[in-house]
């Protein structure tokens, strides 16, 4: 039981690096607009199923690690990551008891939230060239392939028995 | 996320986990080369057959243009030691692949796999085959990312070659990759189909290197600058060969961590491109980038009310000056210039 904490890190490590990929794999550009938050969508998972090992700090960790793999500003996405896994950390008792549909909205609610967040700060530092809601498109996509990537990384998650 | 965007303490860290995350970035390329590499595979003798005889065709055009070329270039050279100018600077280049691009598609930036190992620096000219595709803003041991011209953040000193009236081509949010001209007066001479060529103004780009085409020239009356898009020559979206530029002289290579982005540029090339159409005015480096720029926007809404007929004439005497002004003042390696 000592051990407990500390099983099968590798494979949230894992399901981190299979979402670096996806997020950085190039797209065609009609559909590199839809491309949806991997990185947020796998930090969700993990802060919903297991609150007492991933929190806020493994969320900041796993920004920074955006933020390099992604050539932008240096603690964009760990701002934002932290944000949300506060957001979800304080949601999970209420989002295991959720339905599917109603679990995508409130997967809509915190990745709007963080890609309202990117685009204030890409303002505030004179980056910004945005001036509709594109902004909004990621955040719709994330939300329709939740329900996807939840039975999968529960799957996964059950599969190496990691509590 | 503050200090990252004001000072530059971080960009040691960020260079070595910049360096520990490549491995990553080449493996998510991976899908991408591995279907170019089965397209390959699979392709039929015929198509094959067709494709060697049109590049063997191109091949012996290429040569024969590049018999032309070391002519000329000698000529030139002759040309500039009688005018006692500055000789024409070689460049060196190192090729580099593509190995990713910026996740946001409206960040126009890619990776390549040359680092600082290799002996890249931030500052320096990205081309592909057929025109500049960018320059480097970011530099880790073995990749470094490089901001394209047609990324909105990014604008680019340019001339047009056929009468070398300058300009600042900038990018636009656009997925389509493409350039805009900012403020080029109605009355300034540009067509469709001009070739743009970098003017070397500012220093980050040498001159001479082909940006783009002018694909479209609205003139609105009701506006002071007319809207001029241009379409790059370098492959922007479909390149994966590219050309790293070493400047010999080192004028190109800025080696140092700052702001890369030519946004600061823009104050001076404008005002120079716009004391062109007022030639009248004082020397040109005493007058202020702003007044330069109230002058020609008066100037050409001036033009703009006149009727169209009297336009051409208006518009081509100053720059008949300029032309004059030019041939003095400009030594260096413009080839078709004034012709």
């Amino acid at each position: 039981m000592a051990n407990d904490r500390t099983r099968g890190t590798w494979v949230i490590a894992v399901s981190v690096m299979l979402a670096a990929l996806l997020a950085f794999v190039p797209l065609p550009p009609w559909l590199e607009v839809w491309r949806p938050k991997w990185m947020t969508l796998v930090v969700i998972y993990w802060v919903i199923a297991l609150p007492h090992r991933v929190g806020l700090f493994s969320a900041w960790c796993i920004g920074i690690f955006t933020d390099v793999l992604e050539g932008t500003l240096l603690g964009l996405n760990a701002f934002t990551l932290t944000l949300v896994a506060y957001g979800s950390l304080s949601l999970y008792q209420r989002m295991r008891m959720f339905t599917p549909l109603q679990q995508s909205m409130t997967v809509l609610m915190l990745v709007g939230v963080q890609q309202l967040l990117t685009f204030w700060v890409l303002t505030a530092t004179g980056q910004n060239t945005a001036t509709d809601l594109s902004f909004i498109t990621p955040a719709l996509s994330s939300a329709l392939l939740w329900p996807l990537v939840f039975i999968l990384l529960r799957s996964w998650r059950r599969g190496f028995l990691v509590y | 996320m503050f200090v990252d965007s004001r000072f530059d303490y971080l960009s040691h860290v960020r260079y070595y986990m910049a360096t520990a995350v490549t491995p990553l970035q080449l493996m998510a390329n991976w899908p991408s080369r591995a279907t170019s590499a089965i397209t390959d595979m699979v392709r039929t003798r015929t198509e094959l057959e067709e494709e060697n005889a049109e590049l063997r065709e191109q091949l012996l055009m290429q040569q024969y243009q590049l018999q032309k070329l070391e002519h000329l270039m000698a000529e030139n050279q002759r040309l500039n030691e009688l005018l006692k100018s500055s000789a024409v600077v070689d460049e060196e280049v190192m090729r580099a692949q593509l190995i990713g691009e910026s996740p946001d598609p409206y960040v126009k930036r890619i990776l390549i796999n040359k680092g600082e190992r290799d002996g890249v620096m931030i500052g320096q000219p990205v081309l592909d085959a057929s025109g500049l595709m960018g320059q480097v803003v970011e530099v880790s041991a073995l990749s470094s990312w490089v901001l394209l011209i047609t990324d909105p953040q990014h604008s680019t000193p340019v001339q047009i070659n056929r009468n070398g009236v300058r300009a600042i081509a900038s990018g636009t949010r656009d997925t389509l990759h493409q350039l805009t001209l900012n403020n080029i007066p109605n009355t300034e001479d540009v067509k469709v189909g001009d070739i743009l060529v970098t003017s070397g103004i500012g220093g980050r780009f040498p001159p001479g290197y082909p940006v783009g085409v002018v694909s479209s020239v609205t003139q609105d009356p009701a506006k002071p600058f007319a809207d001029v898009v241009v379409t790059p020559t370098a492959q922007i979206n479909r390149s994966r060969n590219l050309l790293v530029v070493f400047a010999q002289d080192g004028a190109a290579a800025v080696d140092t961590h700052g702001e890369p982005v030519e946004g600061g540029e823009h104050g001076e090339p404008q005002a120079e491109q716009h004391q062109e159409s007022v030639p009248q005015t004082t020397t040109p480096s005493e007058l202020p980038a702003d007044a330069a720029v109230e002058m020609s926007a008066v100037e050409a809404a001036a033009a703009a009310q006149a009727p169209e007929s009297t336009t051409p004439a208006s518009s081509a005497a100053p720059l008949q000056v300029a032309e004059a002004e030019r041939e003095e003042a400009q030594p260096v390696g413009e080839t078709s210039n004034g012709e």
